[in-house]
């Protein structure tokens, strides 16, 4: 007995849950595993019938799950009281140590199959940019994950929100306002990424099915809108229908994910938890928070409200995730928010502007797309004459986001601009649609550029670019400010050095 | 001459490595030769696949077949007796308090640095039998970027890793939360 003891300690001890080897499965496992158990039901459970029928499929699916446990039984992990060590790869040949000093997020995930298992999905990140993903990702067991997470939180205490003590400081929106947050932040992109990963799956489970009768469903709905109305072409009904329907899909993705929304100041970590159908839980430090994003659109400018965002890698990498620290809150409330949460960033009054006289370096592209659209539009129309009405129709189309652009673009010829106090940049800014007031330390600026068109050059203009210590090579672009303005900013926020070299 | 030299001198023995100037606190290491054996060994044996499978499948077309043959066989004895030989002799992994250095190259020499307060954390991938076939890898993985020390000794594979996550515990990064 006492062997066998032994022996399963060290078959199971510092190993990942054992759920995992399902996920080491390839995706044939269930192609073949379906039609094996229809004949094992259809051969009313005589086994060796089956046997003798289904040989071939029993034994690739043996090989596939002996695979899968040899995969499993390779990668283990250890965690010590200063730093995690993980086999990880093919059949753990990776042996990577990483102490829990350099870790700028944890992030755990436990779907519903999990939660049943009471197994978690642990992706540790470090500021290497070495990978685009997570540096490890581990399943790991509820007690490891628990202790994982004793060990990373100041206090020795779980993530558990209930248990949050005196001192420790947390946001929780309403349940609007995720609602709200939802409605704003829903893409048909991310819809469209979600559909299609749901087609492509599903059809490999069970055939074409699935995508035929998506197809006719999108048939029939569209001949029935069409009945109603008259004017417009069917293929731009089914385009509405399918941009709609995938709006509709991440929005429910988006509630589903941030529903039950919580982030916490916890000594030097913030814990933020989310998810309705999938719980997430992430841990930040920090420390390594390498810049806030206070973000609006056009509209929610009007309702004096923003959503505001962390840069923190690894935070939001994974699972179409968006990085945020507050969903909605207002415009009066963010500062109180912010000090709340993230103390050491300060918001930095504004001290250069752009002159308003230059708001058409801000307006002039996207009139020009305005106008250039009909034009081309017209050209289309007298070569293809029998998609006349689809020509007008997409033109149409083409024209609302244009116009609505050039509106968002002349709004934030007033918004932009740039600040710095107390070793923080504050870069106001419009990227597309949304306009953002970035709150960058000056540590963590990894580069910094100044670049004048000609017609900038003319009127002693620029554009900075600040790039940041993120794993995403994003650049944040602060456009026509007065150069000598730049170069005082610089100077005063002890970047002078870098100012000198542009 | 050149290339005889580097024929010659590229298998040195893993205590040679060992013994490499040492200016008290940086530490060198070198490639192990049973790596590069091991090399010479896979191109080998994918030569000889190869003059086998033209002579199956080719035999119809003689020429073509012996300029296969040809290819393999004087692509595997250049990399094997000459090229590879070059690289592992001229490469060679520093370790010092305050970087990380590596040379390596065929004609033209690369050199990386690498700053030891820019280290997150380190990987080591060792094979089956490591010990034996040299096949010991190390990745460091650092503030946007990597680097990658190749064909050690699992001695010194362990010696490294030992040597740059002590660096991370000297700076901190090993105490506990």
């Amino acid at each position: 007995m006492k062997t066998f003891k032994k022996l399963f300690h060290r078959l199971f001890d510092n190993r990942q849950h054992p759920i995992r080897i399902l996920g080491y499965t390839t995706r044939s496992f269930w192609l073949i595993l379906i039609p094996l158990t229809r004949n094992l039901v259809a051969s009313r459970y005589d086994i060796a019938a089956w046997l003798r029928g289904s040989w071939l499929s029993i034994l690739t699916i043996t090989v596939i799950f002996g695979y899968a446990f040899i995969r499993w039984l390779t990668i283990s992990y250890r965690i010590e009281s200063s730093c995690i060590v993980a086999k990880s790869g093919y059949f753990g040949l990776l042996e990577s140590k990483i102490y829990f000093e350099n870790i700028t997020s944890v992030s755990a995930s436990q779907g519903v199959i999990y939660r049943l298992f009471r197994a978690h999905k642990v992706y540790l990140n470090t500021n290497s940019g070495a990978r685009v993903g997570s540096d490890v990702m581990l399943t790991m067991k509820n007690s490891d994950y628990l202790r994982l997470f004793e060990i990373l939180m100041p206090d020795s205490v779980n993530p558990d929100g209930r248990e949050v003590r005196s001192g420790r400081f947390s946001y929780k929106p309403k349940r609007s306002q995720l609602l709200i947050f939802s409605l704003l932040f829903s893409s048909s992109l991310s819809g469209i990424i979600i559909a299609v990963t749901f087609l492509v799956q599903g059809s490999k489970i069970i055939g074409e099915n699935l995508q035929n009768s998506i197809r006719l469903g999108i048939y029939d709905l569209t001949r029935h809108v069409e009945k109603l109305v008259r004017n417009i072409p069917p293929i731009a009904i089914a385009v509405s229908i399918v941009i709609f329907a995938t709006w509709l899909i991440s929005f429910a993705a988006n509630l589903c994910r941030h529903w039950s929304f919580r982030s916490i100041r916890w000594g030097d970590k913030i814990i933020i938890k989310s998810g309705f159908i999938t719980k997430r839980a992430h841990i930040l430090s920090r420390r390594d928070i390498v810049c806030v994003d206070v973000q609006q659109s056009l509209l929610m400018m009007a309702c004096k409200i923003c959503s505001v965002r962390i840069y923190c890698n690894g935070y939001g990498s994974a699972n179409r995730e968006i990085n945020v620290l507050m969903p909605i809150t207002t415009a009066k409330e963010v500062a109180c928010s912010m000090k709340l949460l993230v103390p050491e960033f300060p918001l930095p009054e504004k001290s250069v502007r752009p002159e308003l006289r230059g708001i058409m370096y801000y307006v002039l592209p996207p009139l020009i797309f305005c106008l250039a659209l009909p034009c081309a539009g017209y050209a289309a129309r007298l070569i293809f004459h029998s998609w006349s009405n689809i020509i007008r129709f997409a033109v149409f189309i083409g024209e609302i986001p244009g116009i609505w652009l050039a509106v968002v673009k002349m709004v934030s010829g007033f918004t932009t601009g740039a600040g710095f106090g107390d070793g923080y940049l504050r870069l106001d800014c419009c990227r597309w649609y949304a306009f953002h007031t970035l709150i960058i330390p000056v540590q963590h600026i990894s580069k910094l550029s100044k670049k004048q068109s000609w017609t900038q050059f003319l009127k002693d203009n620029c554009n900075i670019r600040v790039r940041t210590a993120t794993l995403s090579s994003r650049t944040h672009t602060v456009k026509n400010l007065r150069c000598d303005d730049v170069n005082q900013l610089f100077c005063r926020s002890g970047i002078e050095l870098l100012a000198g070299r542009l | 001459m050149y290339v005889l030299y580097y024929m010659i001198h590229a298998d040195f023995s893993p205590k040679e490595a060992q013994s490499m100037p040492d200016n008290g606190t940086a530490k060198k290491f070198r490639p192990s030769s049973r790596g590069l054996t091991v090399i010479r060994i896979m191109l080998i044996i994918i030569c000889a696949a190869a003059i086998i499978l033209s002579r199956m499948y080719l035999s119809a077309y003689p020429i073509f077949m012996y300029t296969v043959i040809g290819i393999f066989c004087f692509s595997s004895f250049a990399a094997g007796m000459i090229l590879l030989p070059i690289v592992f002799a001229k490469s060679y992994y520093v370790i010092s308090p305050t970087e990380l250095h590596k040379t390596a190259g065929l004609f033209f020499i690369t050199q990386e640095y690498m700053k030891t307060s820019s280290i997150q954390y380190v990987t080591v991938i060792t094979t089956p039998v490591s010990s034996l076939t040299g096949l010991n890898f190390i990745i460091v993985n650092a503030l946007g970027g990597r680097m990658v020390f190749l064909f050690l000794s699992k001695k010194d594979a362990l010696e490294m890793t030992a040597l740059i996550n002590r660096m991370i515990v000297s700076r901190g990064g090993g105490k506990e939360l």
